[in-house]
């Protein structure tokens, strides 16, 4: 079993439609002979298996479309229904079926199944990819389509013979690796190739960066998105910088992909962009090289006698360049909050901190950095995880200190969680919301916004929505302590603080009280979606539930909520709140911050600039009604 | 280039790309286009193309040749390797331009190369071209650290790397060279020639170096003084056979040295393994296992070289350890905590995409069965905590998680089961994981139900329910611990509480119910749930109109055999009388679709339970259906219902509610030749529970020789229901349901009032059935209460008559009782049966009647029938009948000629007489067709008698069994036609003493013990207490008697002809001079003329006491002609008849009937010239409502 090979790629657009194809005939030549080989050496009685060629094209699309009506969905709906057919995914009750799923192909009489496809849907593309497993898998995997009585894919007793879903899973790393290639296709299909973003505070010096990234290696120019930040004195985002742009006119060969629009990476022809990709990343249908900007880089560049090896170090494979230039370091702390606020005696606010540490170390050579992450006593991160060029290194007591050799461009360095104990959370209070009326309702939230929290922290940027997706607002009326409101059809939208512009300390506590009034709820709607939805309720009071045309202690806006995706943590329809967005710079939530000066070299060079710099932003901060209903967690 | 290709025309831009997206949808279109440029051509095309300027597709042309190389190159692969071999060396050498000649373009070339050498399996059929392709990338990998072809250096290595998995070991003699430049490569590109070493050490650890020595002299691998160039193939892999190349590999003995070498080569390998991106450490480390495996080595090295990828957050890198962990878990001994914790974080970590958190989870379990694999227990319990869902966790997520969790609660519960409570109390108990976990679901109690938190809930419900009792192959599991474990008791009160509560999510509940029945080995627990619902459930649920909502869950445990319906019944009864009681006018169609559900779980339970459990409740709730109900299809059915319900057995009904089911099953079915003769036999095929024909019923037919008055084949009979009320045990309840009663017969009689049409069934329902009540109107006054305390002589009399008359009575209870014989027909249709096993037997055989005529030189019988009979109704034991030989019936005439007709009988009377009679010369001389005919009657029918033993003389129906064998001694069984037993088979004489003389005394005896009758007989307790023995003496009975009348609207002459015809036995007396001219005239027989003339001594013994007191009865039944006849008179009016006409009627018949075993039916009837009343006593009142229907029949029937 090799690493991840892939026998074929598909992608397709939203009308299910073949945009792209590519088959790899020596990977499929390896599966063809593990068949054969089976076959001759099956014994009678054991479960057999026919070869079955790479569908074309036509055959694909039919089968594809085939799934689709038989899971009810592209994704399919994973676990099982009545409807669910013995042999097809939602048959095995697991929801990972709806991202590694079953293709059931007949050619030329020879029925048989196409697993394990990973199916990735990126924007309107799909993109499948079939990668290669032993035939012992997928008869495994058979198996599991049609054994299981009563679904459950996995069980305790898992044997040699009989194997789990979990444990075929386990024991395939291409999967993982199909779900990481099918990921990065996505990007490029779409055109995202980026890197990370980072924050960068203009205070610091804005000026040796933007050098830095000018003359960063040896590239003559840099993307379109940077050329504007010199003018405007505000904290921005440095977007990729990607060393792609560079001989991007001079690629005349149909394989180069032309890069456009500096951030945006890979544009003009999709296909292009995703055919060159493919080719340099796995000219035989093994990835070896999953970093479309390298990949790039490397392709529309190509190397010079100047780009000579390292003297003494070998050079990672994910660093095909040296940096030649300016040296300069930057790191960036982004720490996202998310809440679930309920301003309920009996269930406990949930507040989670994650945070990565980014960044952008441009230095000549091979050089080890030794980075100690400074965390405050009671802000211990956990669940630390880092990029695959840091070693890891030993957990220290109030101290994290990452060696690391330093790849091209922005790239994460860490991943971490950490409880968000030095300060509160940064926006506190209540939102309660009742209906006076079936079509009027009064609403108060109040907040206290950084509440105890200190300079440099600052709030930069906040403001709260209040959705209501299925109910049209005729006005809201009422006038907030602080900030302005703005009305959409369905949502209220308070803008407490504007970037930029800051806010004393003497508006700390705000409140905004009024009424909102909506639309009569349209009655066609109504007796629709419950003319389908009441054979439930089998009761001689049915014509009364109908009247009420809610069920059972429904609330506003209860009614009609269309069924959550599997995506969705809850139905969120069926709530009422409102959604925070916030961000705040000057240093993190969690304490853990970076000391430029402790920063350590190795080959030992004289100090490069170096920079810290710190936000926070929100996740999903939601304040549920807490006069309604709210979902929660047991923690 | 074109005329090369043999076609005329060049290809443009577009011509291509149509060509290639062609390729790629179908093989039709490949071949249009091959029809149009053979393979090779293309080939060539193509490859001229690709070096020419301002072609912007060449990217897509090298791909089309690669993918499309079979179907290109064809069978003769040297000429097109040439050609691409030349083109890809004039490529390579090319300098680089950037315009025409780029890198990507040489690279693209080595690939598409390397790929059609692959595919098109250059090693067997171009050697050479193989060989000269590797010598060709070897020089270009021999330049290490080269700079502006690195890029191609690295191509080359996985060109290498390509054939080498093709042909494994086929660069196993360069690895010294390539260990060398490994060494030296510092570019980036020393991925790819580390992954080319790797390769090829893979393929000689696993392939070349299996077997094992310990000898010290050995070949070193890595010294290798050959150069690099030339090469040529290794022998082995040139004599290969194509597709087994790993066959022919000689076996090479791993010493310690090579061993050795091994580890140097590998310990070089990980060195910096941070170097490889992390898809190439992925492809490096499966090699690399694989050459630890092959080794022998230990994997302990491994896992301290790579275990640190853990904490990377990428999950590819991941799951490389997981993948050392899952062939070395030895070595991972303990150290599984690490791995688990990181899984745990890596599926809550929001910023990994949702298939990689889904993916974790999985490893997770995936690890725990690995490990409980070895040894035998769960490490995933601890790590509970860290699987509970968080608020934001997208859906499927927690699906995952919960499934999990799942996983951890059945191995905490084990544990706890295995430790004896001796156990940790560290872990957090299955119930706490079962609510905490589900809270994040909990919105599924309200949110709709066609939600997809609901549908998540239960998903996980399931899993909860199944998780702990995975299934086997082919082995039963035991499901009582679980069952018993506190994790499904929660479970179980989890789903009573909601069913309680929520009444919406029942089909849920429903369908996760018949998603555990279906599977064989979670149907227990299904069953254990039902039983809760029965037993928790129900009783809390009130009668009231959200009961409906629970009708599926009800049905549901109708369904379950095993568990008693009663208190569902009972429920649904109350329900119905609520329902009755309250429905308003504008609800009728809601009740009747409720009435019909109630049925429908009504038939649920007959179909499910046998009759004897559920017969109270179910006859207590359709008798009030088929009585009150207003709506008359309710009532129709439901009286349906109970007629089955009492005189049918269990599998008969079972199987008649089932028909219609099975048929529509079988109409959708697919046909077999079996279902389609089946729907086709003339007569309803038999029950088919037993290993039996279905067809017997269709040729054997046993009738009975006189058909029944009364036609129905039901009859009701209401023995049971109706006498657990009359024994005054009436609880709270039916309390209520008489109130009820009493109202909706109101509520009937205001309807019927109103002319508003009432179903005919419901009237006579309540007249005929009801005894008690309705007979009040019509019945004598009753004798005074001093009759039971003063015993007068006439009682006394009475009382005497009777001691004598039960005497007489053999106690069927101590011994052989009463017997009635029923006279039936044995038919047997050959043809039918010929034609029935053609269908389904014989297939092909013509089924026609003509063919019947062939086969007369055999003409058809059946040998050695033995008819059992099995009767639910209370009768004894009824004895087989034995009939030796029986004919077929001759086929339908006219489908024969006559001719033919007279040989077929001719045959089958000769026949006959040689089996059946004795004598052959008597048949050999009845040679006229009038003779065979005539004797074919009794040939053809076989007259059997079923004996009955009555233990209550109730109408029943006899169920017929045969088992006979046919002409080729084959045995053949099955069910055939029952015979309806009617109230008038049970019609006896009573039996006369032995000092009667007869025959004159026996008239005078009946009508004496007529009166005796009559008088014991005119109301409940007339006799008081007093009791008669039977004959043996051992027991005594009581004379409780009712009364009824009837009136029979028919003209005199109809009466007495009928009376006549079927009642003639039982007369005892004649009254009335017009009636006795009439019945003189009419031909009754001599003996009851006769015993009406000795109607005097009657009066004489009677004359002992009062006569009025005698006679009252007859007095207050508006008739003082009785008794006072003198002869003279009758003498007279015998010749006067015409003078009648008056009003008082005509005369009456006495008519004494004794049913089996011990009681009595008195008949009195009044004719008059247009109506007849019939007064009716009898000591077994349930009679009452066949005598009914049988005196009804009586006057219409012709």
């Amino acid at each position: 079993m090799r690493g991840c090979s892939v026998r074929a790629i598909w992608i397709l657009n939203r009308a299910s439609k073949l945009v792209f194809s590519r088959r790899f005939p020596t990977v499929e030549r390896q599966w063809q002979q593990a068949c054969k080989k089976l076959e001759e050496q099956a014994a009678p009685s054991s479960p057999s298996l026919k070869y079955l060629p790479i569908p074309m094209d036509a055959q694909l699309i039919q089968a594809f479309h085939d799934r689709k009506q038989r899971e009810g969905s592209v994704a399919g709906c994973g676990i099982r229904t009545p409807h669910s057919e013995e042999g097809s995914d939602s048959w095995l009750d697991d929801l990972i079926t709806r991202h590694v799923i079953s293709l059931q192909l007949e050619s030329n009489g020879v029925a048989g199944m196409l697993w394990p496809v990973v199916l990735h849907t990126s924007g309107t593309y799909q993109i499948l990819i079939l990668p290669l497993v032993e035939p012992r898998h997928l008869l495994a995997y058979e198996d599991l389509c049609h054994r299981i009585d009563c679904g459950g894919a996995v069980t305790l007793e898992d044997t040699e013979n009989a194997r789990s879903l979990s444990t075929i899973l386990l024991g395939l790393p291409c999967i993982t690796g199909a779900l990481a290639l099918a990921k990065v296709l996505g990007e490029v299909v779409m055109g995202e190739v980026a890197e990370p973003e980072m924050y960068i505070n203009t205070a610091s010096t804005m000026g040796g960066l933007l050098d830095t990234l000018a003359g960063g290696m040896g590239l003559s120019s840099i993307g379109a998105g940077i050329s504007g930040i010199g003018a405007r004195a505000k904290p921005v985002t440095v977007p990729v910088a990607a060393a792609a742009t560079a001989v991007a006119a001079a690629a005349a060969t149909a394989t180069s992909a032309i890069v456009q629009g500096g951030g945006k990476g890979l544009g003009k022809s999709d296909k292009d962009a995703v055919r060159s990709f493919i080719s340099s990343a796995m000219p035989f249908g093994t990835p070896l090289d999953l970093n479309p900007i390298n990949l790039l880089t490397v392709r529309s560049n190509g190397f010079t006698s100047q780009d000579g090896p390292h003297p003494e170090q070998k050079q990672p494979a994910w660093k095909p360049y040296l940096y030649r230039g300016k040296p300069k370091m930057l790191f960036t702390v982004h720490e996202v909050v998310t809440a679930a606020l309920y301003d309920q005696d009996n269930v406990a606010d949930i507040i989670t901190l994650g945070g990565q540490i980014l960044c952008r170390v441009d230095l000549e050579g091979l050089p080890d950095i030794t980075l100690p992450i400074h965390c405050p006593n009671s802000g211990q991160p956990h669940a630390v995880t880092f990029h695959p060029c840091a070693q890891v290194p030993e957990h220290g007591a109030d101290k994290l200190t990452v060696t690391f050799s330093p790849p091209l461009g922005n790239f994460v360095l860490a991943r971490y969680t950490a409880l968000p104990s030095v300060v509160k959370p940064p926006l506190q209070g209540f939102y309660q919301l009742s209906m006076v009326s079936k079509n009027e309702g009064a609403f108060l939230i109040r907040m206290k916004l950084m509440e105890s929290w200190k300079p440099p922290l600052t709030l930069d940027n906040c403001s709260l929505t209040i959705p209501f997706p299925r109910r049209r607002i005729l006005a809201v009326d009422g006038v907030p302590s602080y900030g302005q409101v703005v009305t959409t059809e369905h949502s209220i939208e308070w803008k407490i603080i504007v970037s930029g512009r800051g806010h004393s300390s003497k508006h700390n506590e705000i409140t905004f009280s009024g009424t909102v009034k909506f639309a009569p709820e349209s009655v066609s709607g109504q007796a629709s979606q419950y003319g389908s939805a009441d054979p439930y309720e089998e009761s001689d009071l049915d014509a009364e539930a109908l009247a009420n045309n809610s069920f059972e202690g429904a609330e506003v806006g209860d009614s009609g909520a269309e069924p959550a995706a599997w995506e969705d943590p809850f139905c969120w329809e069926a709530y009422n709140y409102a959604k925070a967005s916030l961000k705040i710079v000057g240093g993190t939530m969690s304490g853990i911050s970076i000391d430029p000066k402790t920063v350590s070299i190795y080959p030992q060079i004289s100090k490069p600039p170096c920079d810290f710099s710190a936000q926070v932003t929100s996740g999903e901060y939601i304040f549920w009604n807490s006069l309604g209903r709210y979902p929660q967690a047991a923690s | 280039m074109a005329d090369k290709g043999g076609v005329g025309k060049v290809l443009t831009v577009q011509d291509w790309e149509q060509l290639i997206s062609d390729f790629r949808i179908s093989t039709d279109l490949q071949k249009k286009w091959l029809n149009l440029w053979p393979g090779l051509s293309l080939l060539e095309y193509a490859l001229q193309t690709i070096t020419r300027k301002e072609f912007p597709i060449k990217a897509q042309l090298l791909v089309f040749i690669e993918e499309n190389s079979e179907v290109l190159l064809g069978s003769d692969i040297a000429p097109g390797m040439t050609t691409i071999l030349d083109h890809l060396r004039s490529v390579l050498q090319a300098p680089v331009d950037g315009v025409i000649m780029t890198n990507s373009l040489k690279e693209h070339m080595m690939v598409m190369a390397t790929t059609v050498a692959v595919v098109s399996d250059v090693l067997h059929t171009a050697l050479d071209k193989l060989e000269s392709l590797v010598e060709l990338f070897l020089v270009y990998i021999n330049r290490p650290n080269h700079t502006p072809d690195r890029q191609l250096r690295g191509l080359a290595c996985d060109c290498l790397r390509e054939l080498e998995i093709a042909y494994p070991c086929l660069l196993y003699s360069c690895v010294g060279q390539l260990h060398t430049l490994c060494l030296n490569e510092r570019t980036h590109v020393n991925q790819n020639y580390i992954l080319l070493l790797t390769t090829i050490m893979e393929n000689l650890s696993c392939k070349m170096y299996t077997a094992r020595s310990k000898s010290n002299s050995y070949l070193p691998i890595l010294q290798s003084a050959a150069p690099l160039v030339p090469f040529s193939v290794p022998f082995f892999l040139v004599s290969s056979i194509p597709g087994k190349e790993v066959e022919s590999i000689p076996s090479r003995e791993l010493t310690p040295g090579n061993l050795k070498e091994f580890r140097k080569v590998v310990a070089f390998l990980w060195e910096r393994p941070q170097l490889l991106t992390t898809v190439g450490m992925l492809d490096f480390v499966s090699s690399l296992i694989k050459i630890y495996k092959a080794l022998e080595l230990s994997g302990s090295l491994l896992k301290h070289h790579f275990s640190n990828l853990l904490h990377s957050y990428s999950p590819v890198l991941c799951h490389i350890v997981l993948s050392i962990y899952s062939h070395f878990i030895d070595s991972f001994d303990g150290d599984e905590g690490a791995i688990l914790r990181r899984l745990v974080a890596l599926s809550r970590e929001s910023s990994q995409s949702l298939p990689f958190r889904l993916l974790a989870v999985h490893w997770l379990r995936g690890i725990d069965a690995l490990h409980s694999r070895q040894r035998k227990g769960s490490i995933l319990a601890p790590y509970a905590k860290g699987l509970y869902p968080l608020v934001f966790d997208s859906l499927s997520l927690k699906s995952a998680k919960l499934g999990a969790l799942a996983q951890c609660a059945v191995a905490v519960e084990k544990e706890k089961a295995s430790v004896n409570g001796n156990a940790k109390v560290e872990s957090i108990s299955s119930n706490k994981m079962l609510k905490e976990g589900m809270l994040c679901v909990s919105s599924y109690t309200w949110l709709p139900p066609w939600s997809t938190e609901t549908r998540l809930a239960f998903h996980i419900f399931h899993k909860f329910l199944t998780v702990a009792v995975p299934h086997l192959r082919g082995k039963q599991r035991d499901l009582d611990s679980f069952i018993q474990s506190t994790l499904f008791h929660s479970l179980q009160d989890i789903f009573v509480d909601m069913a309680k509560k929520k009444r919406k999510l029942v089909p849920s509940l429903l369908a996760l119910l018949d998603r555990l029945v279906a599977c064989d080995t979670h149907r227990k627990l299904a069953e254990t749930l039902l039983r809760a619902f029965n037993e928790e459930l129900l009783p809390t649920l009130g009668s009231d109109r959200q009961l409906p909502s629970y009708f599926p869950l009800l049905e549901k445990i109708a369904e379950s055999s095993d568990i008693p319906p009663g208190a569902l019944v009972e429920k649904l009864t109350v329900y119905m009388f609520k329902t009755v009681e309250e429905g308003g006018a504008d609800e009728d169609c809601l009740i009747w679709g409720r009435a019909i559900q109630v049925l429908g779980i009504c038939r649920t339970v007959l179909l499910n339970h046998r009759s004897s459990r559920c017969f109270h409740g179910l006859a207590q709730l359709l008798g009030f259906l088929c009585l009150y109900f207003p709506d008359i299809e309710v009532r129709d059915t439901a009286r349906l219902y109970l007629r089955m319900l009492i005189s049918i057995p269990g599998n008969r009904l079972r199987y008649i509610l089932n028909y219609g089911d099975e048929r529509v099953e079988e109409a959708n079915a697919p046909k077999s030749a079996k279902v389609s003769s089946l729907l086709k036999s003339p007569s309803p095929p038999s029950y088919q529970g037993h290993k039996q024909s279905p067809f017997v019923s269709a040729y054997v037919h046993l009738k009975r020789v006189t058909p029944l008055l009364v036609q129905h084949s039901w009859s009701l009979v209401l023995y049971d229901v109706f006498q657990s009320k009359t024994t005054g045990a009436l609880d709270e309840k039916v309390g209520e349901v008489l109130k009820t009663k009493r109202r909706v017969a109101e509520k009937a009689e205001f309807l019927a009032t109103e002319k508003v049409p009432v179903s005919d069934a419901l009237v006579p329902a309540v007249v005929t059935i009801v005894p008690v009540d309705a007979e009040e109107e019509f019945s004598s006054p009753a004798p005074s209460k001093s009759a039971l305390r003063v015993m007068d002589s006439r009682t006394s009399e009475v009382i005497l008559i009777l001691r004598k008359h039960f005497s007489q009575i053999p106690d069927f209870l101590n011994g052989p009782g009463l017997k009635i014989s029923v006279p039936c027909l044995l038919i047997f249709q050959g043809e039918i049966r010929q034609r029935v096993m053609g269908d389904s037997e014989l297939g092909e055989v013509d089924s026609s009647p003509s063919s019947f005529s062939q086969l007369s030189y055999s003409w058809p019988a059946i040998y050695a029938v033995i008819l059992t009979f099995t009767t639910t109704g209370m009768y004894g034991p009824i004895p087989k009948v034995r009939v030796p030989f029986l004919l077929s019936e001759p086929p339908q005439k006219t489908s024969l000629s006559r001719n033919s007709s007279r040989r077929v009988y001719q045959d089958a009377a000769r026949k006959g007489k040689e089996k059946v009679a004795p004598e052959p010369e008597a048949a050999e001389k009845d040679t006229t067709l009038a003779v065979a005919e005539t004797s074919m009657e009794d040939l053809f029918h076989k007259l059997v008698s079923i004996e009955l033993e009555p233990r209550q003389p109730v109408p029943t129906l006899v169920d017929a069994h045969v088992v006979f064998s046919d002409e080729e001694g084959r045995g053949v069984q099955g069910r055939i036609d029952s015979i309806p037993i009617g109230i008038e088979d049970l019609f006896l004489k009573p039996p006369i003493p032995a000092d009667v003389s007869l025959p004159e005394g026996a008239g005078d005896y009946l009508l004496k013990l007529y009166h005796a009758l009559w008088e014991a007989s005119s109301g409940p307790g007339r006799l008081g207490t007093e009791t008669f023995s039977l004959q043996d003496g051992h027991n005594e009975v009581v004379v409780e008697g009712s009364e009824s009348v009837k009136l029979i609207e028919a003209q005199v002459d109809r009466v007495v002809m009928a009376v006549e015809r079927h009642l003639a036995r039982f007369v005892v007396a004649v009254n009335g001079p017009a009636l006795i001219s009439m019945t003189k005239d009419g031909g009754i027989s001599d003996d009851v003329l006769l015993q009406e003339g000795v109607e005097s001594p009657l009066k004489s013994a009677a004359g002992g006491g009062s006569e009025s007191e005698v006679s009252s009865p007859q007095r207050t039944a508006n008739n003082q002609l009785a008794l006072q006849l003198d002869p003279r008179e009758r003498m007279d009016q015998r010749f006067s008849p015409q003078e009648e006409g008056s009003n008082t009627g005509l005369g009456s018949f006495l008519v004494l009937i004794f049913l089996p075993p011990r009681y009595h039916l008195l008949l009195r009837m009044e004719v008059a010239d247009y109506s007849t009343l019939v007064r009716i006593r009898t000591d077994y009142w349930p009679c009452l409502a066949h005598v009914d229907e049988y005196l009804e029949a009586l006057t219409t029937a012709n």
